[in-house]
Parts: structure tokens; C-alpha cells; sequence
């Protein structure tokens, strides 16, 4: 976060990437299989665990939903005009 | 430490997946210009900073996001405990957000900058929002200005945009 903060005093031309030289710990490995097909399920990925999109709201804990604020106004809904 | 590779192509990889599944090619966003680069008129010490980020995250209390091209957003205040951090999102492994929320939502970082006097304040909401949105007509034309509008209407000089 700080590196992103000092880019936006240094950098002074549109396109330029600053590599602030962080790496993950477990190596890159992961790229190699990462949106690659699933030998044997045809229909997924090698590592897609995701939940099918619908339009229910889909909570981090039970808890959550029966605390919801009557009236959310900081949930903010657009729609089409 | 390991060595650097390149990202995931992840356009490919997804294009090659979905076109074996039958379904027709997505229509990727393809943007031909940069956006006009607007520097800052300030120092950062004197900016009142915005935090804009994609990552499913919600406030306890508020409503969650759904998985099918949700455009709502939500509004977090500044001061929020990062305990009440929640975040929900179909693209992502989740396991490391909900154990830190800070690697998707970096508002605490954001506190010690204020208090270090690296930046001068925080606008008095952060922004969150679901990412991977398939309609980029929807990004584009509704989420977006409404985002630009809220922190112009807070009066913030820049913001950070923190993608999943």
C-alpha cells in the first residue's frame, strides 16, 4: 500500500508498472493448473471450487443475515433509468 | 525467494474453457486509449484519500452480495472494526480474506497512514463492490460514475482501487 501511495507523487507518464518485489512464499507453481481443465471432469477447472452465481445474497456467516440493518443505507442499489 | 513469472493469461485460459464447454466467445472489454493520467494537486500528506475495492466485501449488518452480475455497492465507514469485515465473492478462494479481510480491503493500512501523517484523511466511507461483472456496459455506465460521483461528493482528492 505504501509503495501504491508513493507511485502516485512518482510516477508521471500513463502505462508505467511498479514492481514493489513481493512474492508469494509457496512459489508460482499454482499458475501452471490455475483455469487449466480438470482431467476427468470435463466441466471444471483444476482447482474451481466456485458456487454458481444466482441472485440471492450469499453471506460469510449465519449471523450475518439475521443481523442485517432495517433499511441498509449504506447499500446502495442502482438500476437502470 | 521465487522466482518472478508472468500473470495468468487468464483471458486465454477462460476463453479456451468456455468455448470447450459451447458456449459463444465473450466479448472482452478492449480499450484502445489510456485514460488521461491526472496528477494530484496536492502533496499526500495534505489528500483526503478514497478506497474503492472489488472484492465482495460487506460491513456486518449490511446486506451480502449476490453472484449474478451484482452492480450494488456498499458503503463502509472509515472507522469500522476490521472484525465486522466480511467478504463473499464466486471467483476467489476466500480462505485468506476471512482470516485477514486487510489482503482484499487494506482500510486498516489506510488508518495507520492517517496516523503516521503519510496521507492526510480517509473519505468518510470506503467502497465495495462485487467484481467480475459480466456486463462492462453496466460497469461503465452505472457503477462507475455512481462510484466517481459519491467521492466527488466527499470531496476526495484520490483514490485507490484495489481489484481481486
Amino acid at each position: 500500500m505504501e509503495s501504491a501511495l508513493d507511485a502516485i507523487e512518482a510516477i508521471d507518464e500513463p502505462g508505467v508498472i511498479v514492481d514493489p518485489g513481493l512474492r508469494w512464499e509457496d512459489g508460482t507453481q499454482w499458475k501452471e493448473t490455475a483455469m487449466r481443465p480438470n482431467h476427468g471432469k470435463e466441466t471444471s477447472t483444476s482447482d474451481d471450487d466456485r458456487l454458481p452465481r444466482s441472485e440471492t445474497p450469499v453471506y460469510q456467516a449465519l449471523d450475518d443475515l439475521t443481523n442485517i440493518e432495517k433499511d441498509c443505507q449504506t447499500c446502495v442499489f442502482l438500476s437502470e433509468s | 525467494m521465487p522466482q518472478h513469472s508472468p500473470p495468468v493469461d487468464y483471458i486465454e485460459r477462460t476463453s479456451e474453457l468456455y468455448a470447450g464447454l459451447g458456449y459463444p466467445q465473450y466479448d472482452w472489454v478492449k480499450n484502445s486509449t489510456c485514460p488521461e493520467l491526472t496528477f494530484i494537486n496536492k502533496p499526500l500528506k495534505e489528500s483526503k484519500v478514497g478506497l474503492i475495492c472489488s472484492g465482495g466485501i460487506y460491513r456486518k449488518g449490511q446486506i451480502a452480495f449476490h453472484f449474478k452480475d451484482d452492480i450494488s455497492y456498499r458503503l463502509i465507514e472509515a472507522n469500522t472494526e476490521i472484525t465486522d469485515i466480511r467478504t463473499t465473492h464466486f471467483a476467489y478462494d476466500l480462505t485468506s480474506s476471512r482470516k485477514d479481510p486487510s489482503c482484499v480491503f487494506p482500510l486498516a493500512s489506510l488508518r495507520e497512514f492517517v496516523a503516521r501523517g503519510k496521507i492526510k484523511s480517509l473519505a468518510e466511507h470506503a467502497i465495495t463492490f462485487m467484481g467480475g461483472i459480466y456486463s462492462h456496459r453496466k460497469v461503465r455506465e452505472m457503477l462507475a460514475p455512481s462510484i466517481r460521483d459519491y467521492f466527488i461528493k466527499q470531496e476526495v482528492d484520490l483514490a485507490i482501487l484495489v481489484p481481486v
